[in-house]
């Protein structure tokens, strides 16, 4: 059983792009919650996009309510959290013509959010090392991709350290039989330390895949492995 | 509760949030469709309908009461509150029989339902481009999470659905089930997907490689455990054998 919790720092960035994604995604969070104090969680969310805010809004008061803590003492309880908000890439029915120019609007907004400090852990003990982001998860939304885009570029150019802005990526449980556009863009680009499908049918199909059924990840490599991170189905008991 | 007493037995039907769903809310008010529900003995159909509900209404408004076969139908535009409109299909022991919740092919909503165990039915959407909803419901079908309903032929998918739940014995729970109670958190550690935790770990190779280590231990303990456990069985079962042979008479 892994165990974080004596580590000095547990950094999770979590990208919420649009609602049928984020949803998604708190649910995949609460899947693997374990509530340490010396966790930070930050949320992208991209601007204007207020139902997401409110997921994580609830998300973060599920979280306290479960780990009752000291206030304005970030060492107990469920650790901190904070949300950061970038422009998304392109609007809807905004012209293509301009979409590279609003693509790097986007992204210089993504490395403020994969590189600003955590204001609650910057006096603290060990807030050096909550500096970068130890996981970066996202799960669909073309945010994602930039986000990912951006920190593997900050990585190669060797602008953060090597063991920080790991890069998950987890193909929405909507997807069975074949991937989505940004999924298509990861698996190809090969930026993702860990890439995820949720249907044993796409795992087959896809290049390179490897089974992983269960939930725990075995000395992650690049590979596409399958998991079951949502709702356990033959709870129904059907066939 | 007298044993005769009929439970009741209700039918959602939701098109979702986004899109509109006319071909869906047309064939749920045919006669073919509600003398179906009535014959499974169901007494209410409740729909979401969503930016068509005032069309909706007016058909359901002139429709005479012979046509509705008993059905009581309600309809509304949006909710808020999916879940106890989804939770009266849900089985409940002395409460009410397992419905069935017609659905639209989101996947947020399929894994709603999912979640409170209510038979379900999923409709994909032809007016919308989403290929991969077609392909979600076909994968619910294949898997036995759910019916695929086709336009056209829902009353059939909501007959499918009954039978299942009177063939299979293990279904048979789903129509008595307790009362529903929301999965709790933080998920108890044995249950918990501990996937980003080993990920975290990736960046502390030296914790990484004690944490493999110690699970590799574990595995290899537990394997040991189950060995002895295994000679141990043998042991015993070969041992009852030999008092059975010693005395051959009573043997109740």
């Amino acid at each position: 059983v892994p165990d974080t919790s004596r580590l000095p720092a547990v950094y999770f960035l979590y990208v919420l792009g649009s609602g049928g994604h984020s949803a998604e995604m708190i649910e995949m969070i609460k899947r693997n919650f374990r509530g340490q104090p010396n966790q930070h969680r930050r949320y992208v969310i991209t601007s204007g996009d207020t139902s997401s805010q409110h997921m994580a809004e609830k998300l973060e008061a599920l979280v306290s309510a479960a780990y009752p803590s000291v206030p304005s003492s970030p060492g107990t309880g469920a650790g901190t959290s904070d949300a950061f908000r970038i422009r998304r890439a392109r609007d809807i029915h905004q012209p293509l013509l301009t979409a590279p120019l609003t693509c790097l609007v986007s992204a210089s907004h993504a490395v403020g959010a994969l590189t600003r400090p955590p204001a609650a852990r910057s006096a603290t003990r060990h807030g050096h090392q909550f500096r970068y982001p130890h996981v970066i998860v996202t799960n669909g939304p073309a945010t994602g991709f930039i986000v990912c885009a951006v920190a593997h570029l900050l990585k190669i150019f060797y602008l953060v350290p090597q063991n920080r802005l790991r890069m998950v990526y987890v193909e929405t449980w909507a997807r069975s039989r074949s991937l989505s556009l940004t999924g298509k863009l990861f698996l190809w680009s090969g930026i993702a330390d860990m890439f995820c499908v949720q249907h044993e049918g796409l795992a087959r199909g896809t290049r390179g895949a490897e089974f992983v059924g269960v939930s725990v990840c075995r000395g992650c490599r690049r590979r596409v492995v399958l998991v079951r991170l949502l709702d356990r189905l033959t709870m129904m008991g059907w066939g | 509760m007298h044993s005769d007493q009929v439970l009741p037995r209700r039918c959602f039907v939701t098109i979702g949030a986004t899109a509109g769903f006319r071909q869906l809310l047309d064939e749920i008010i045919q006669p073919a469709f509600l003398t179906c529900l009535a014959e499974h003995g169901f007494d209410m159909l409740e729909v979401q309908c969503g930016p068509d509900h005032d069309w909706f209404a007016q058909q359901t408004g002139s429709l005479e009461k012979e046509a509705t076969h008993g059905v009581e139908i309600r309809s509304f535009e949006y909710t808020k509150d999916m879940q106890s409109h989804m939770l009266e299909c849900r089985g409940e022991a002395g409460v009410r029989l397992a419905g069935c919740i017609i659905s639209h092919a989101g996947s947020g909503t399929i894994l709603e339902a999912l979640r409170y165990q209510a038979p379900l039915v999923v409709v994909p959407n032809p007016t919308l481009m989403d290929n991969h909803q077609a392909e979600l419901a076909e994968e619910c079908e294949q898997q036995n999470w759910a019916v695929y309903g086709k336009l056209g032929h829902l009353a059939a998918a909501v007959g499918r659905s009954c039978e299942r739940l009177a063939q299979g014995r293990s279904l048979s729970h789903l129509n008595a089930l307790a009362p529903y109670s929301p999965p709790p958190f933080p998920v108890p550690e044995r249950e918990r997907v501990t996937l980003f935790d080993w990920m975290v770990l990736t960046c502390y190779p030296d914790e990484l490689a004690r944490q493999q280590h110690l699970r590799d231990l574990d595995a290899v303990e537990l394997a040991f455990v189950e060995e002895q456990w295994q000679k141990s069985e043998t042991e015993t079962a070969g041992r009852e054998r030999e008092d059975l042979r010693s005395s051959p008479l009573e043997v109740d």
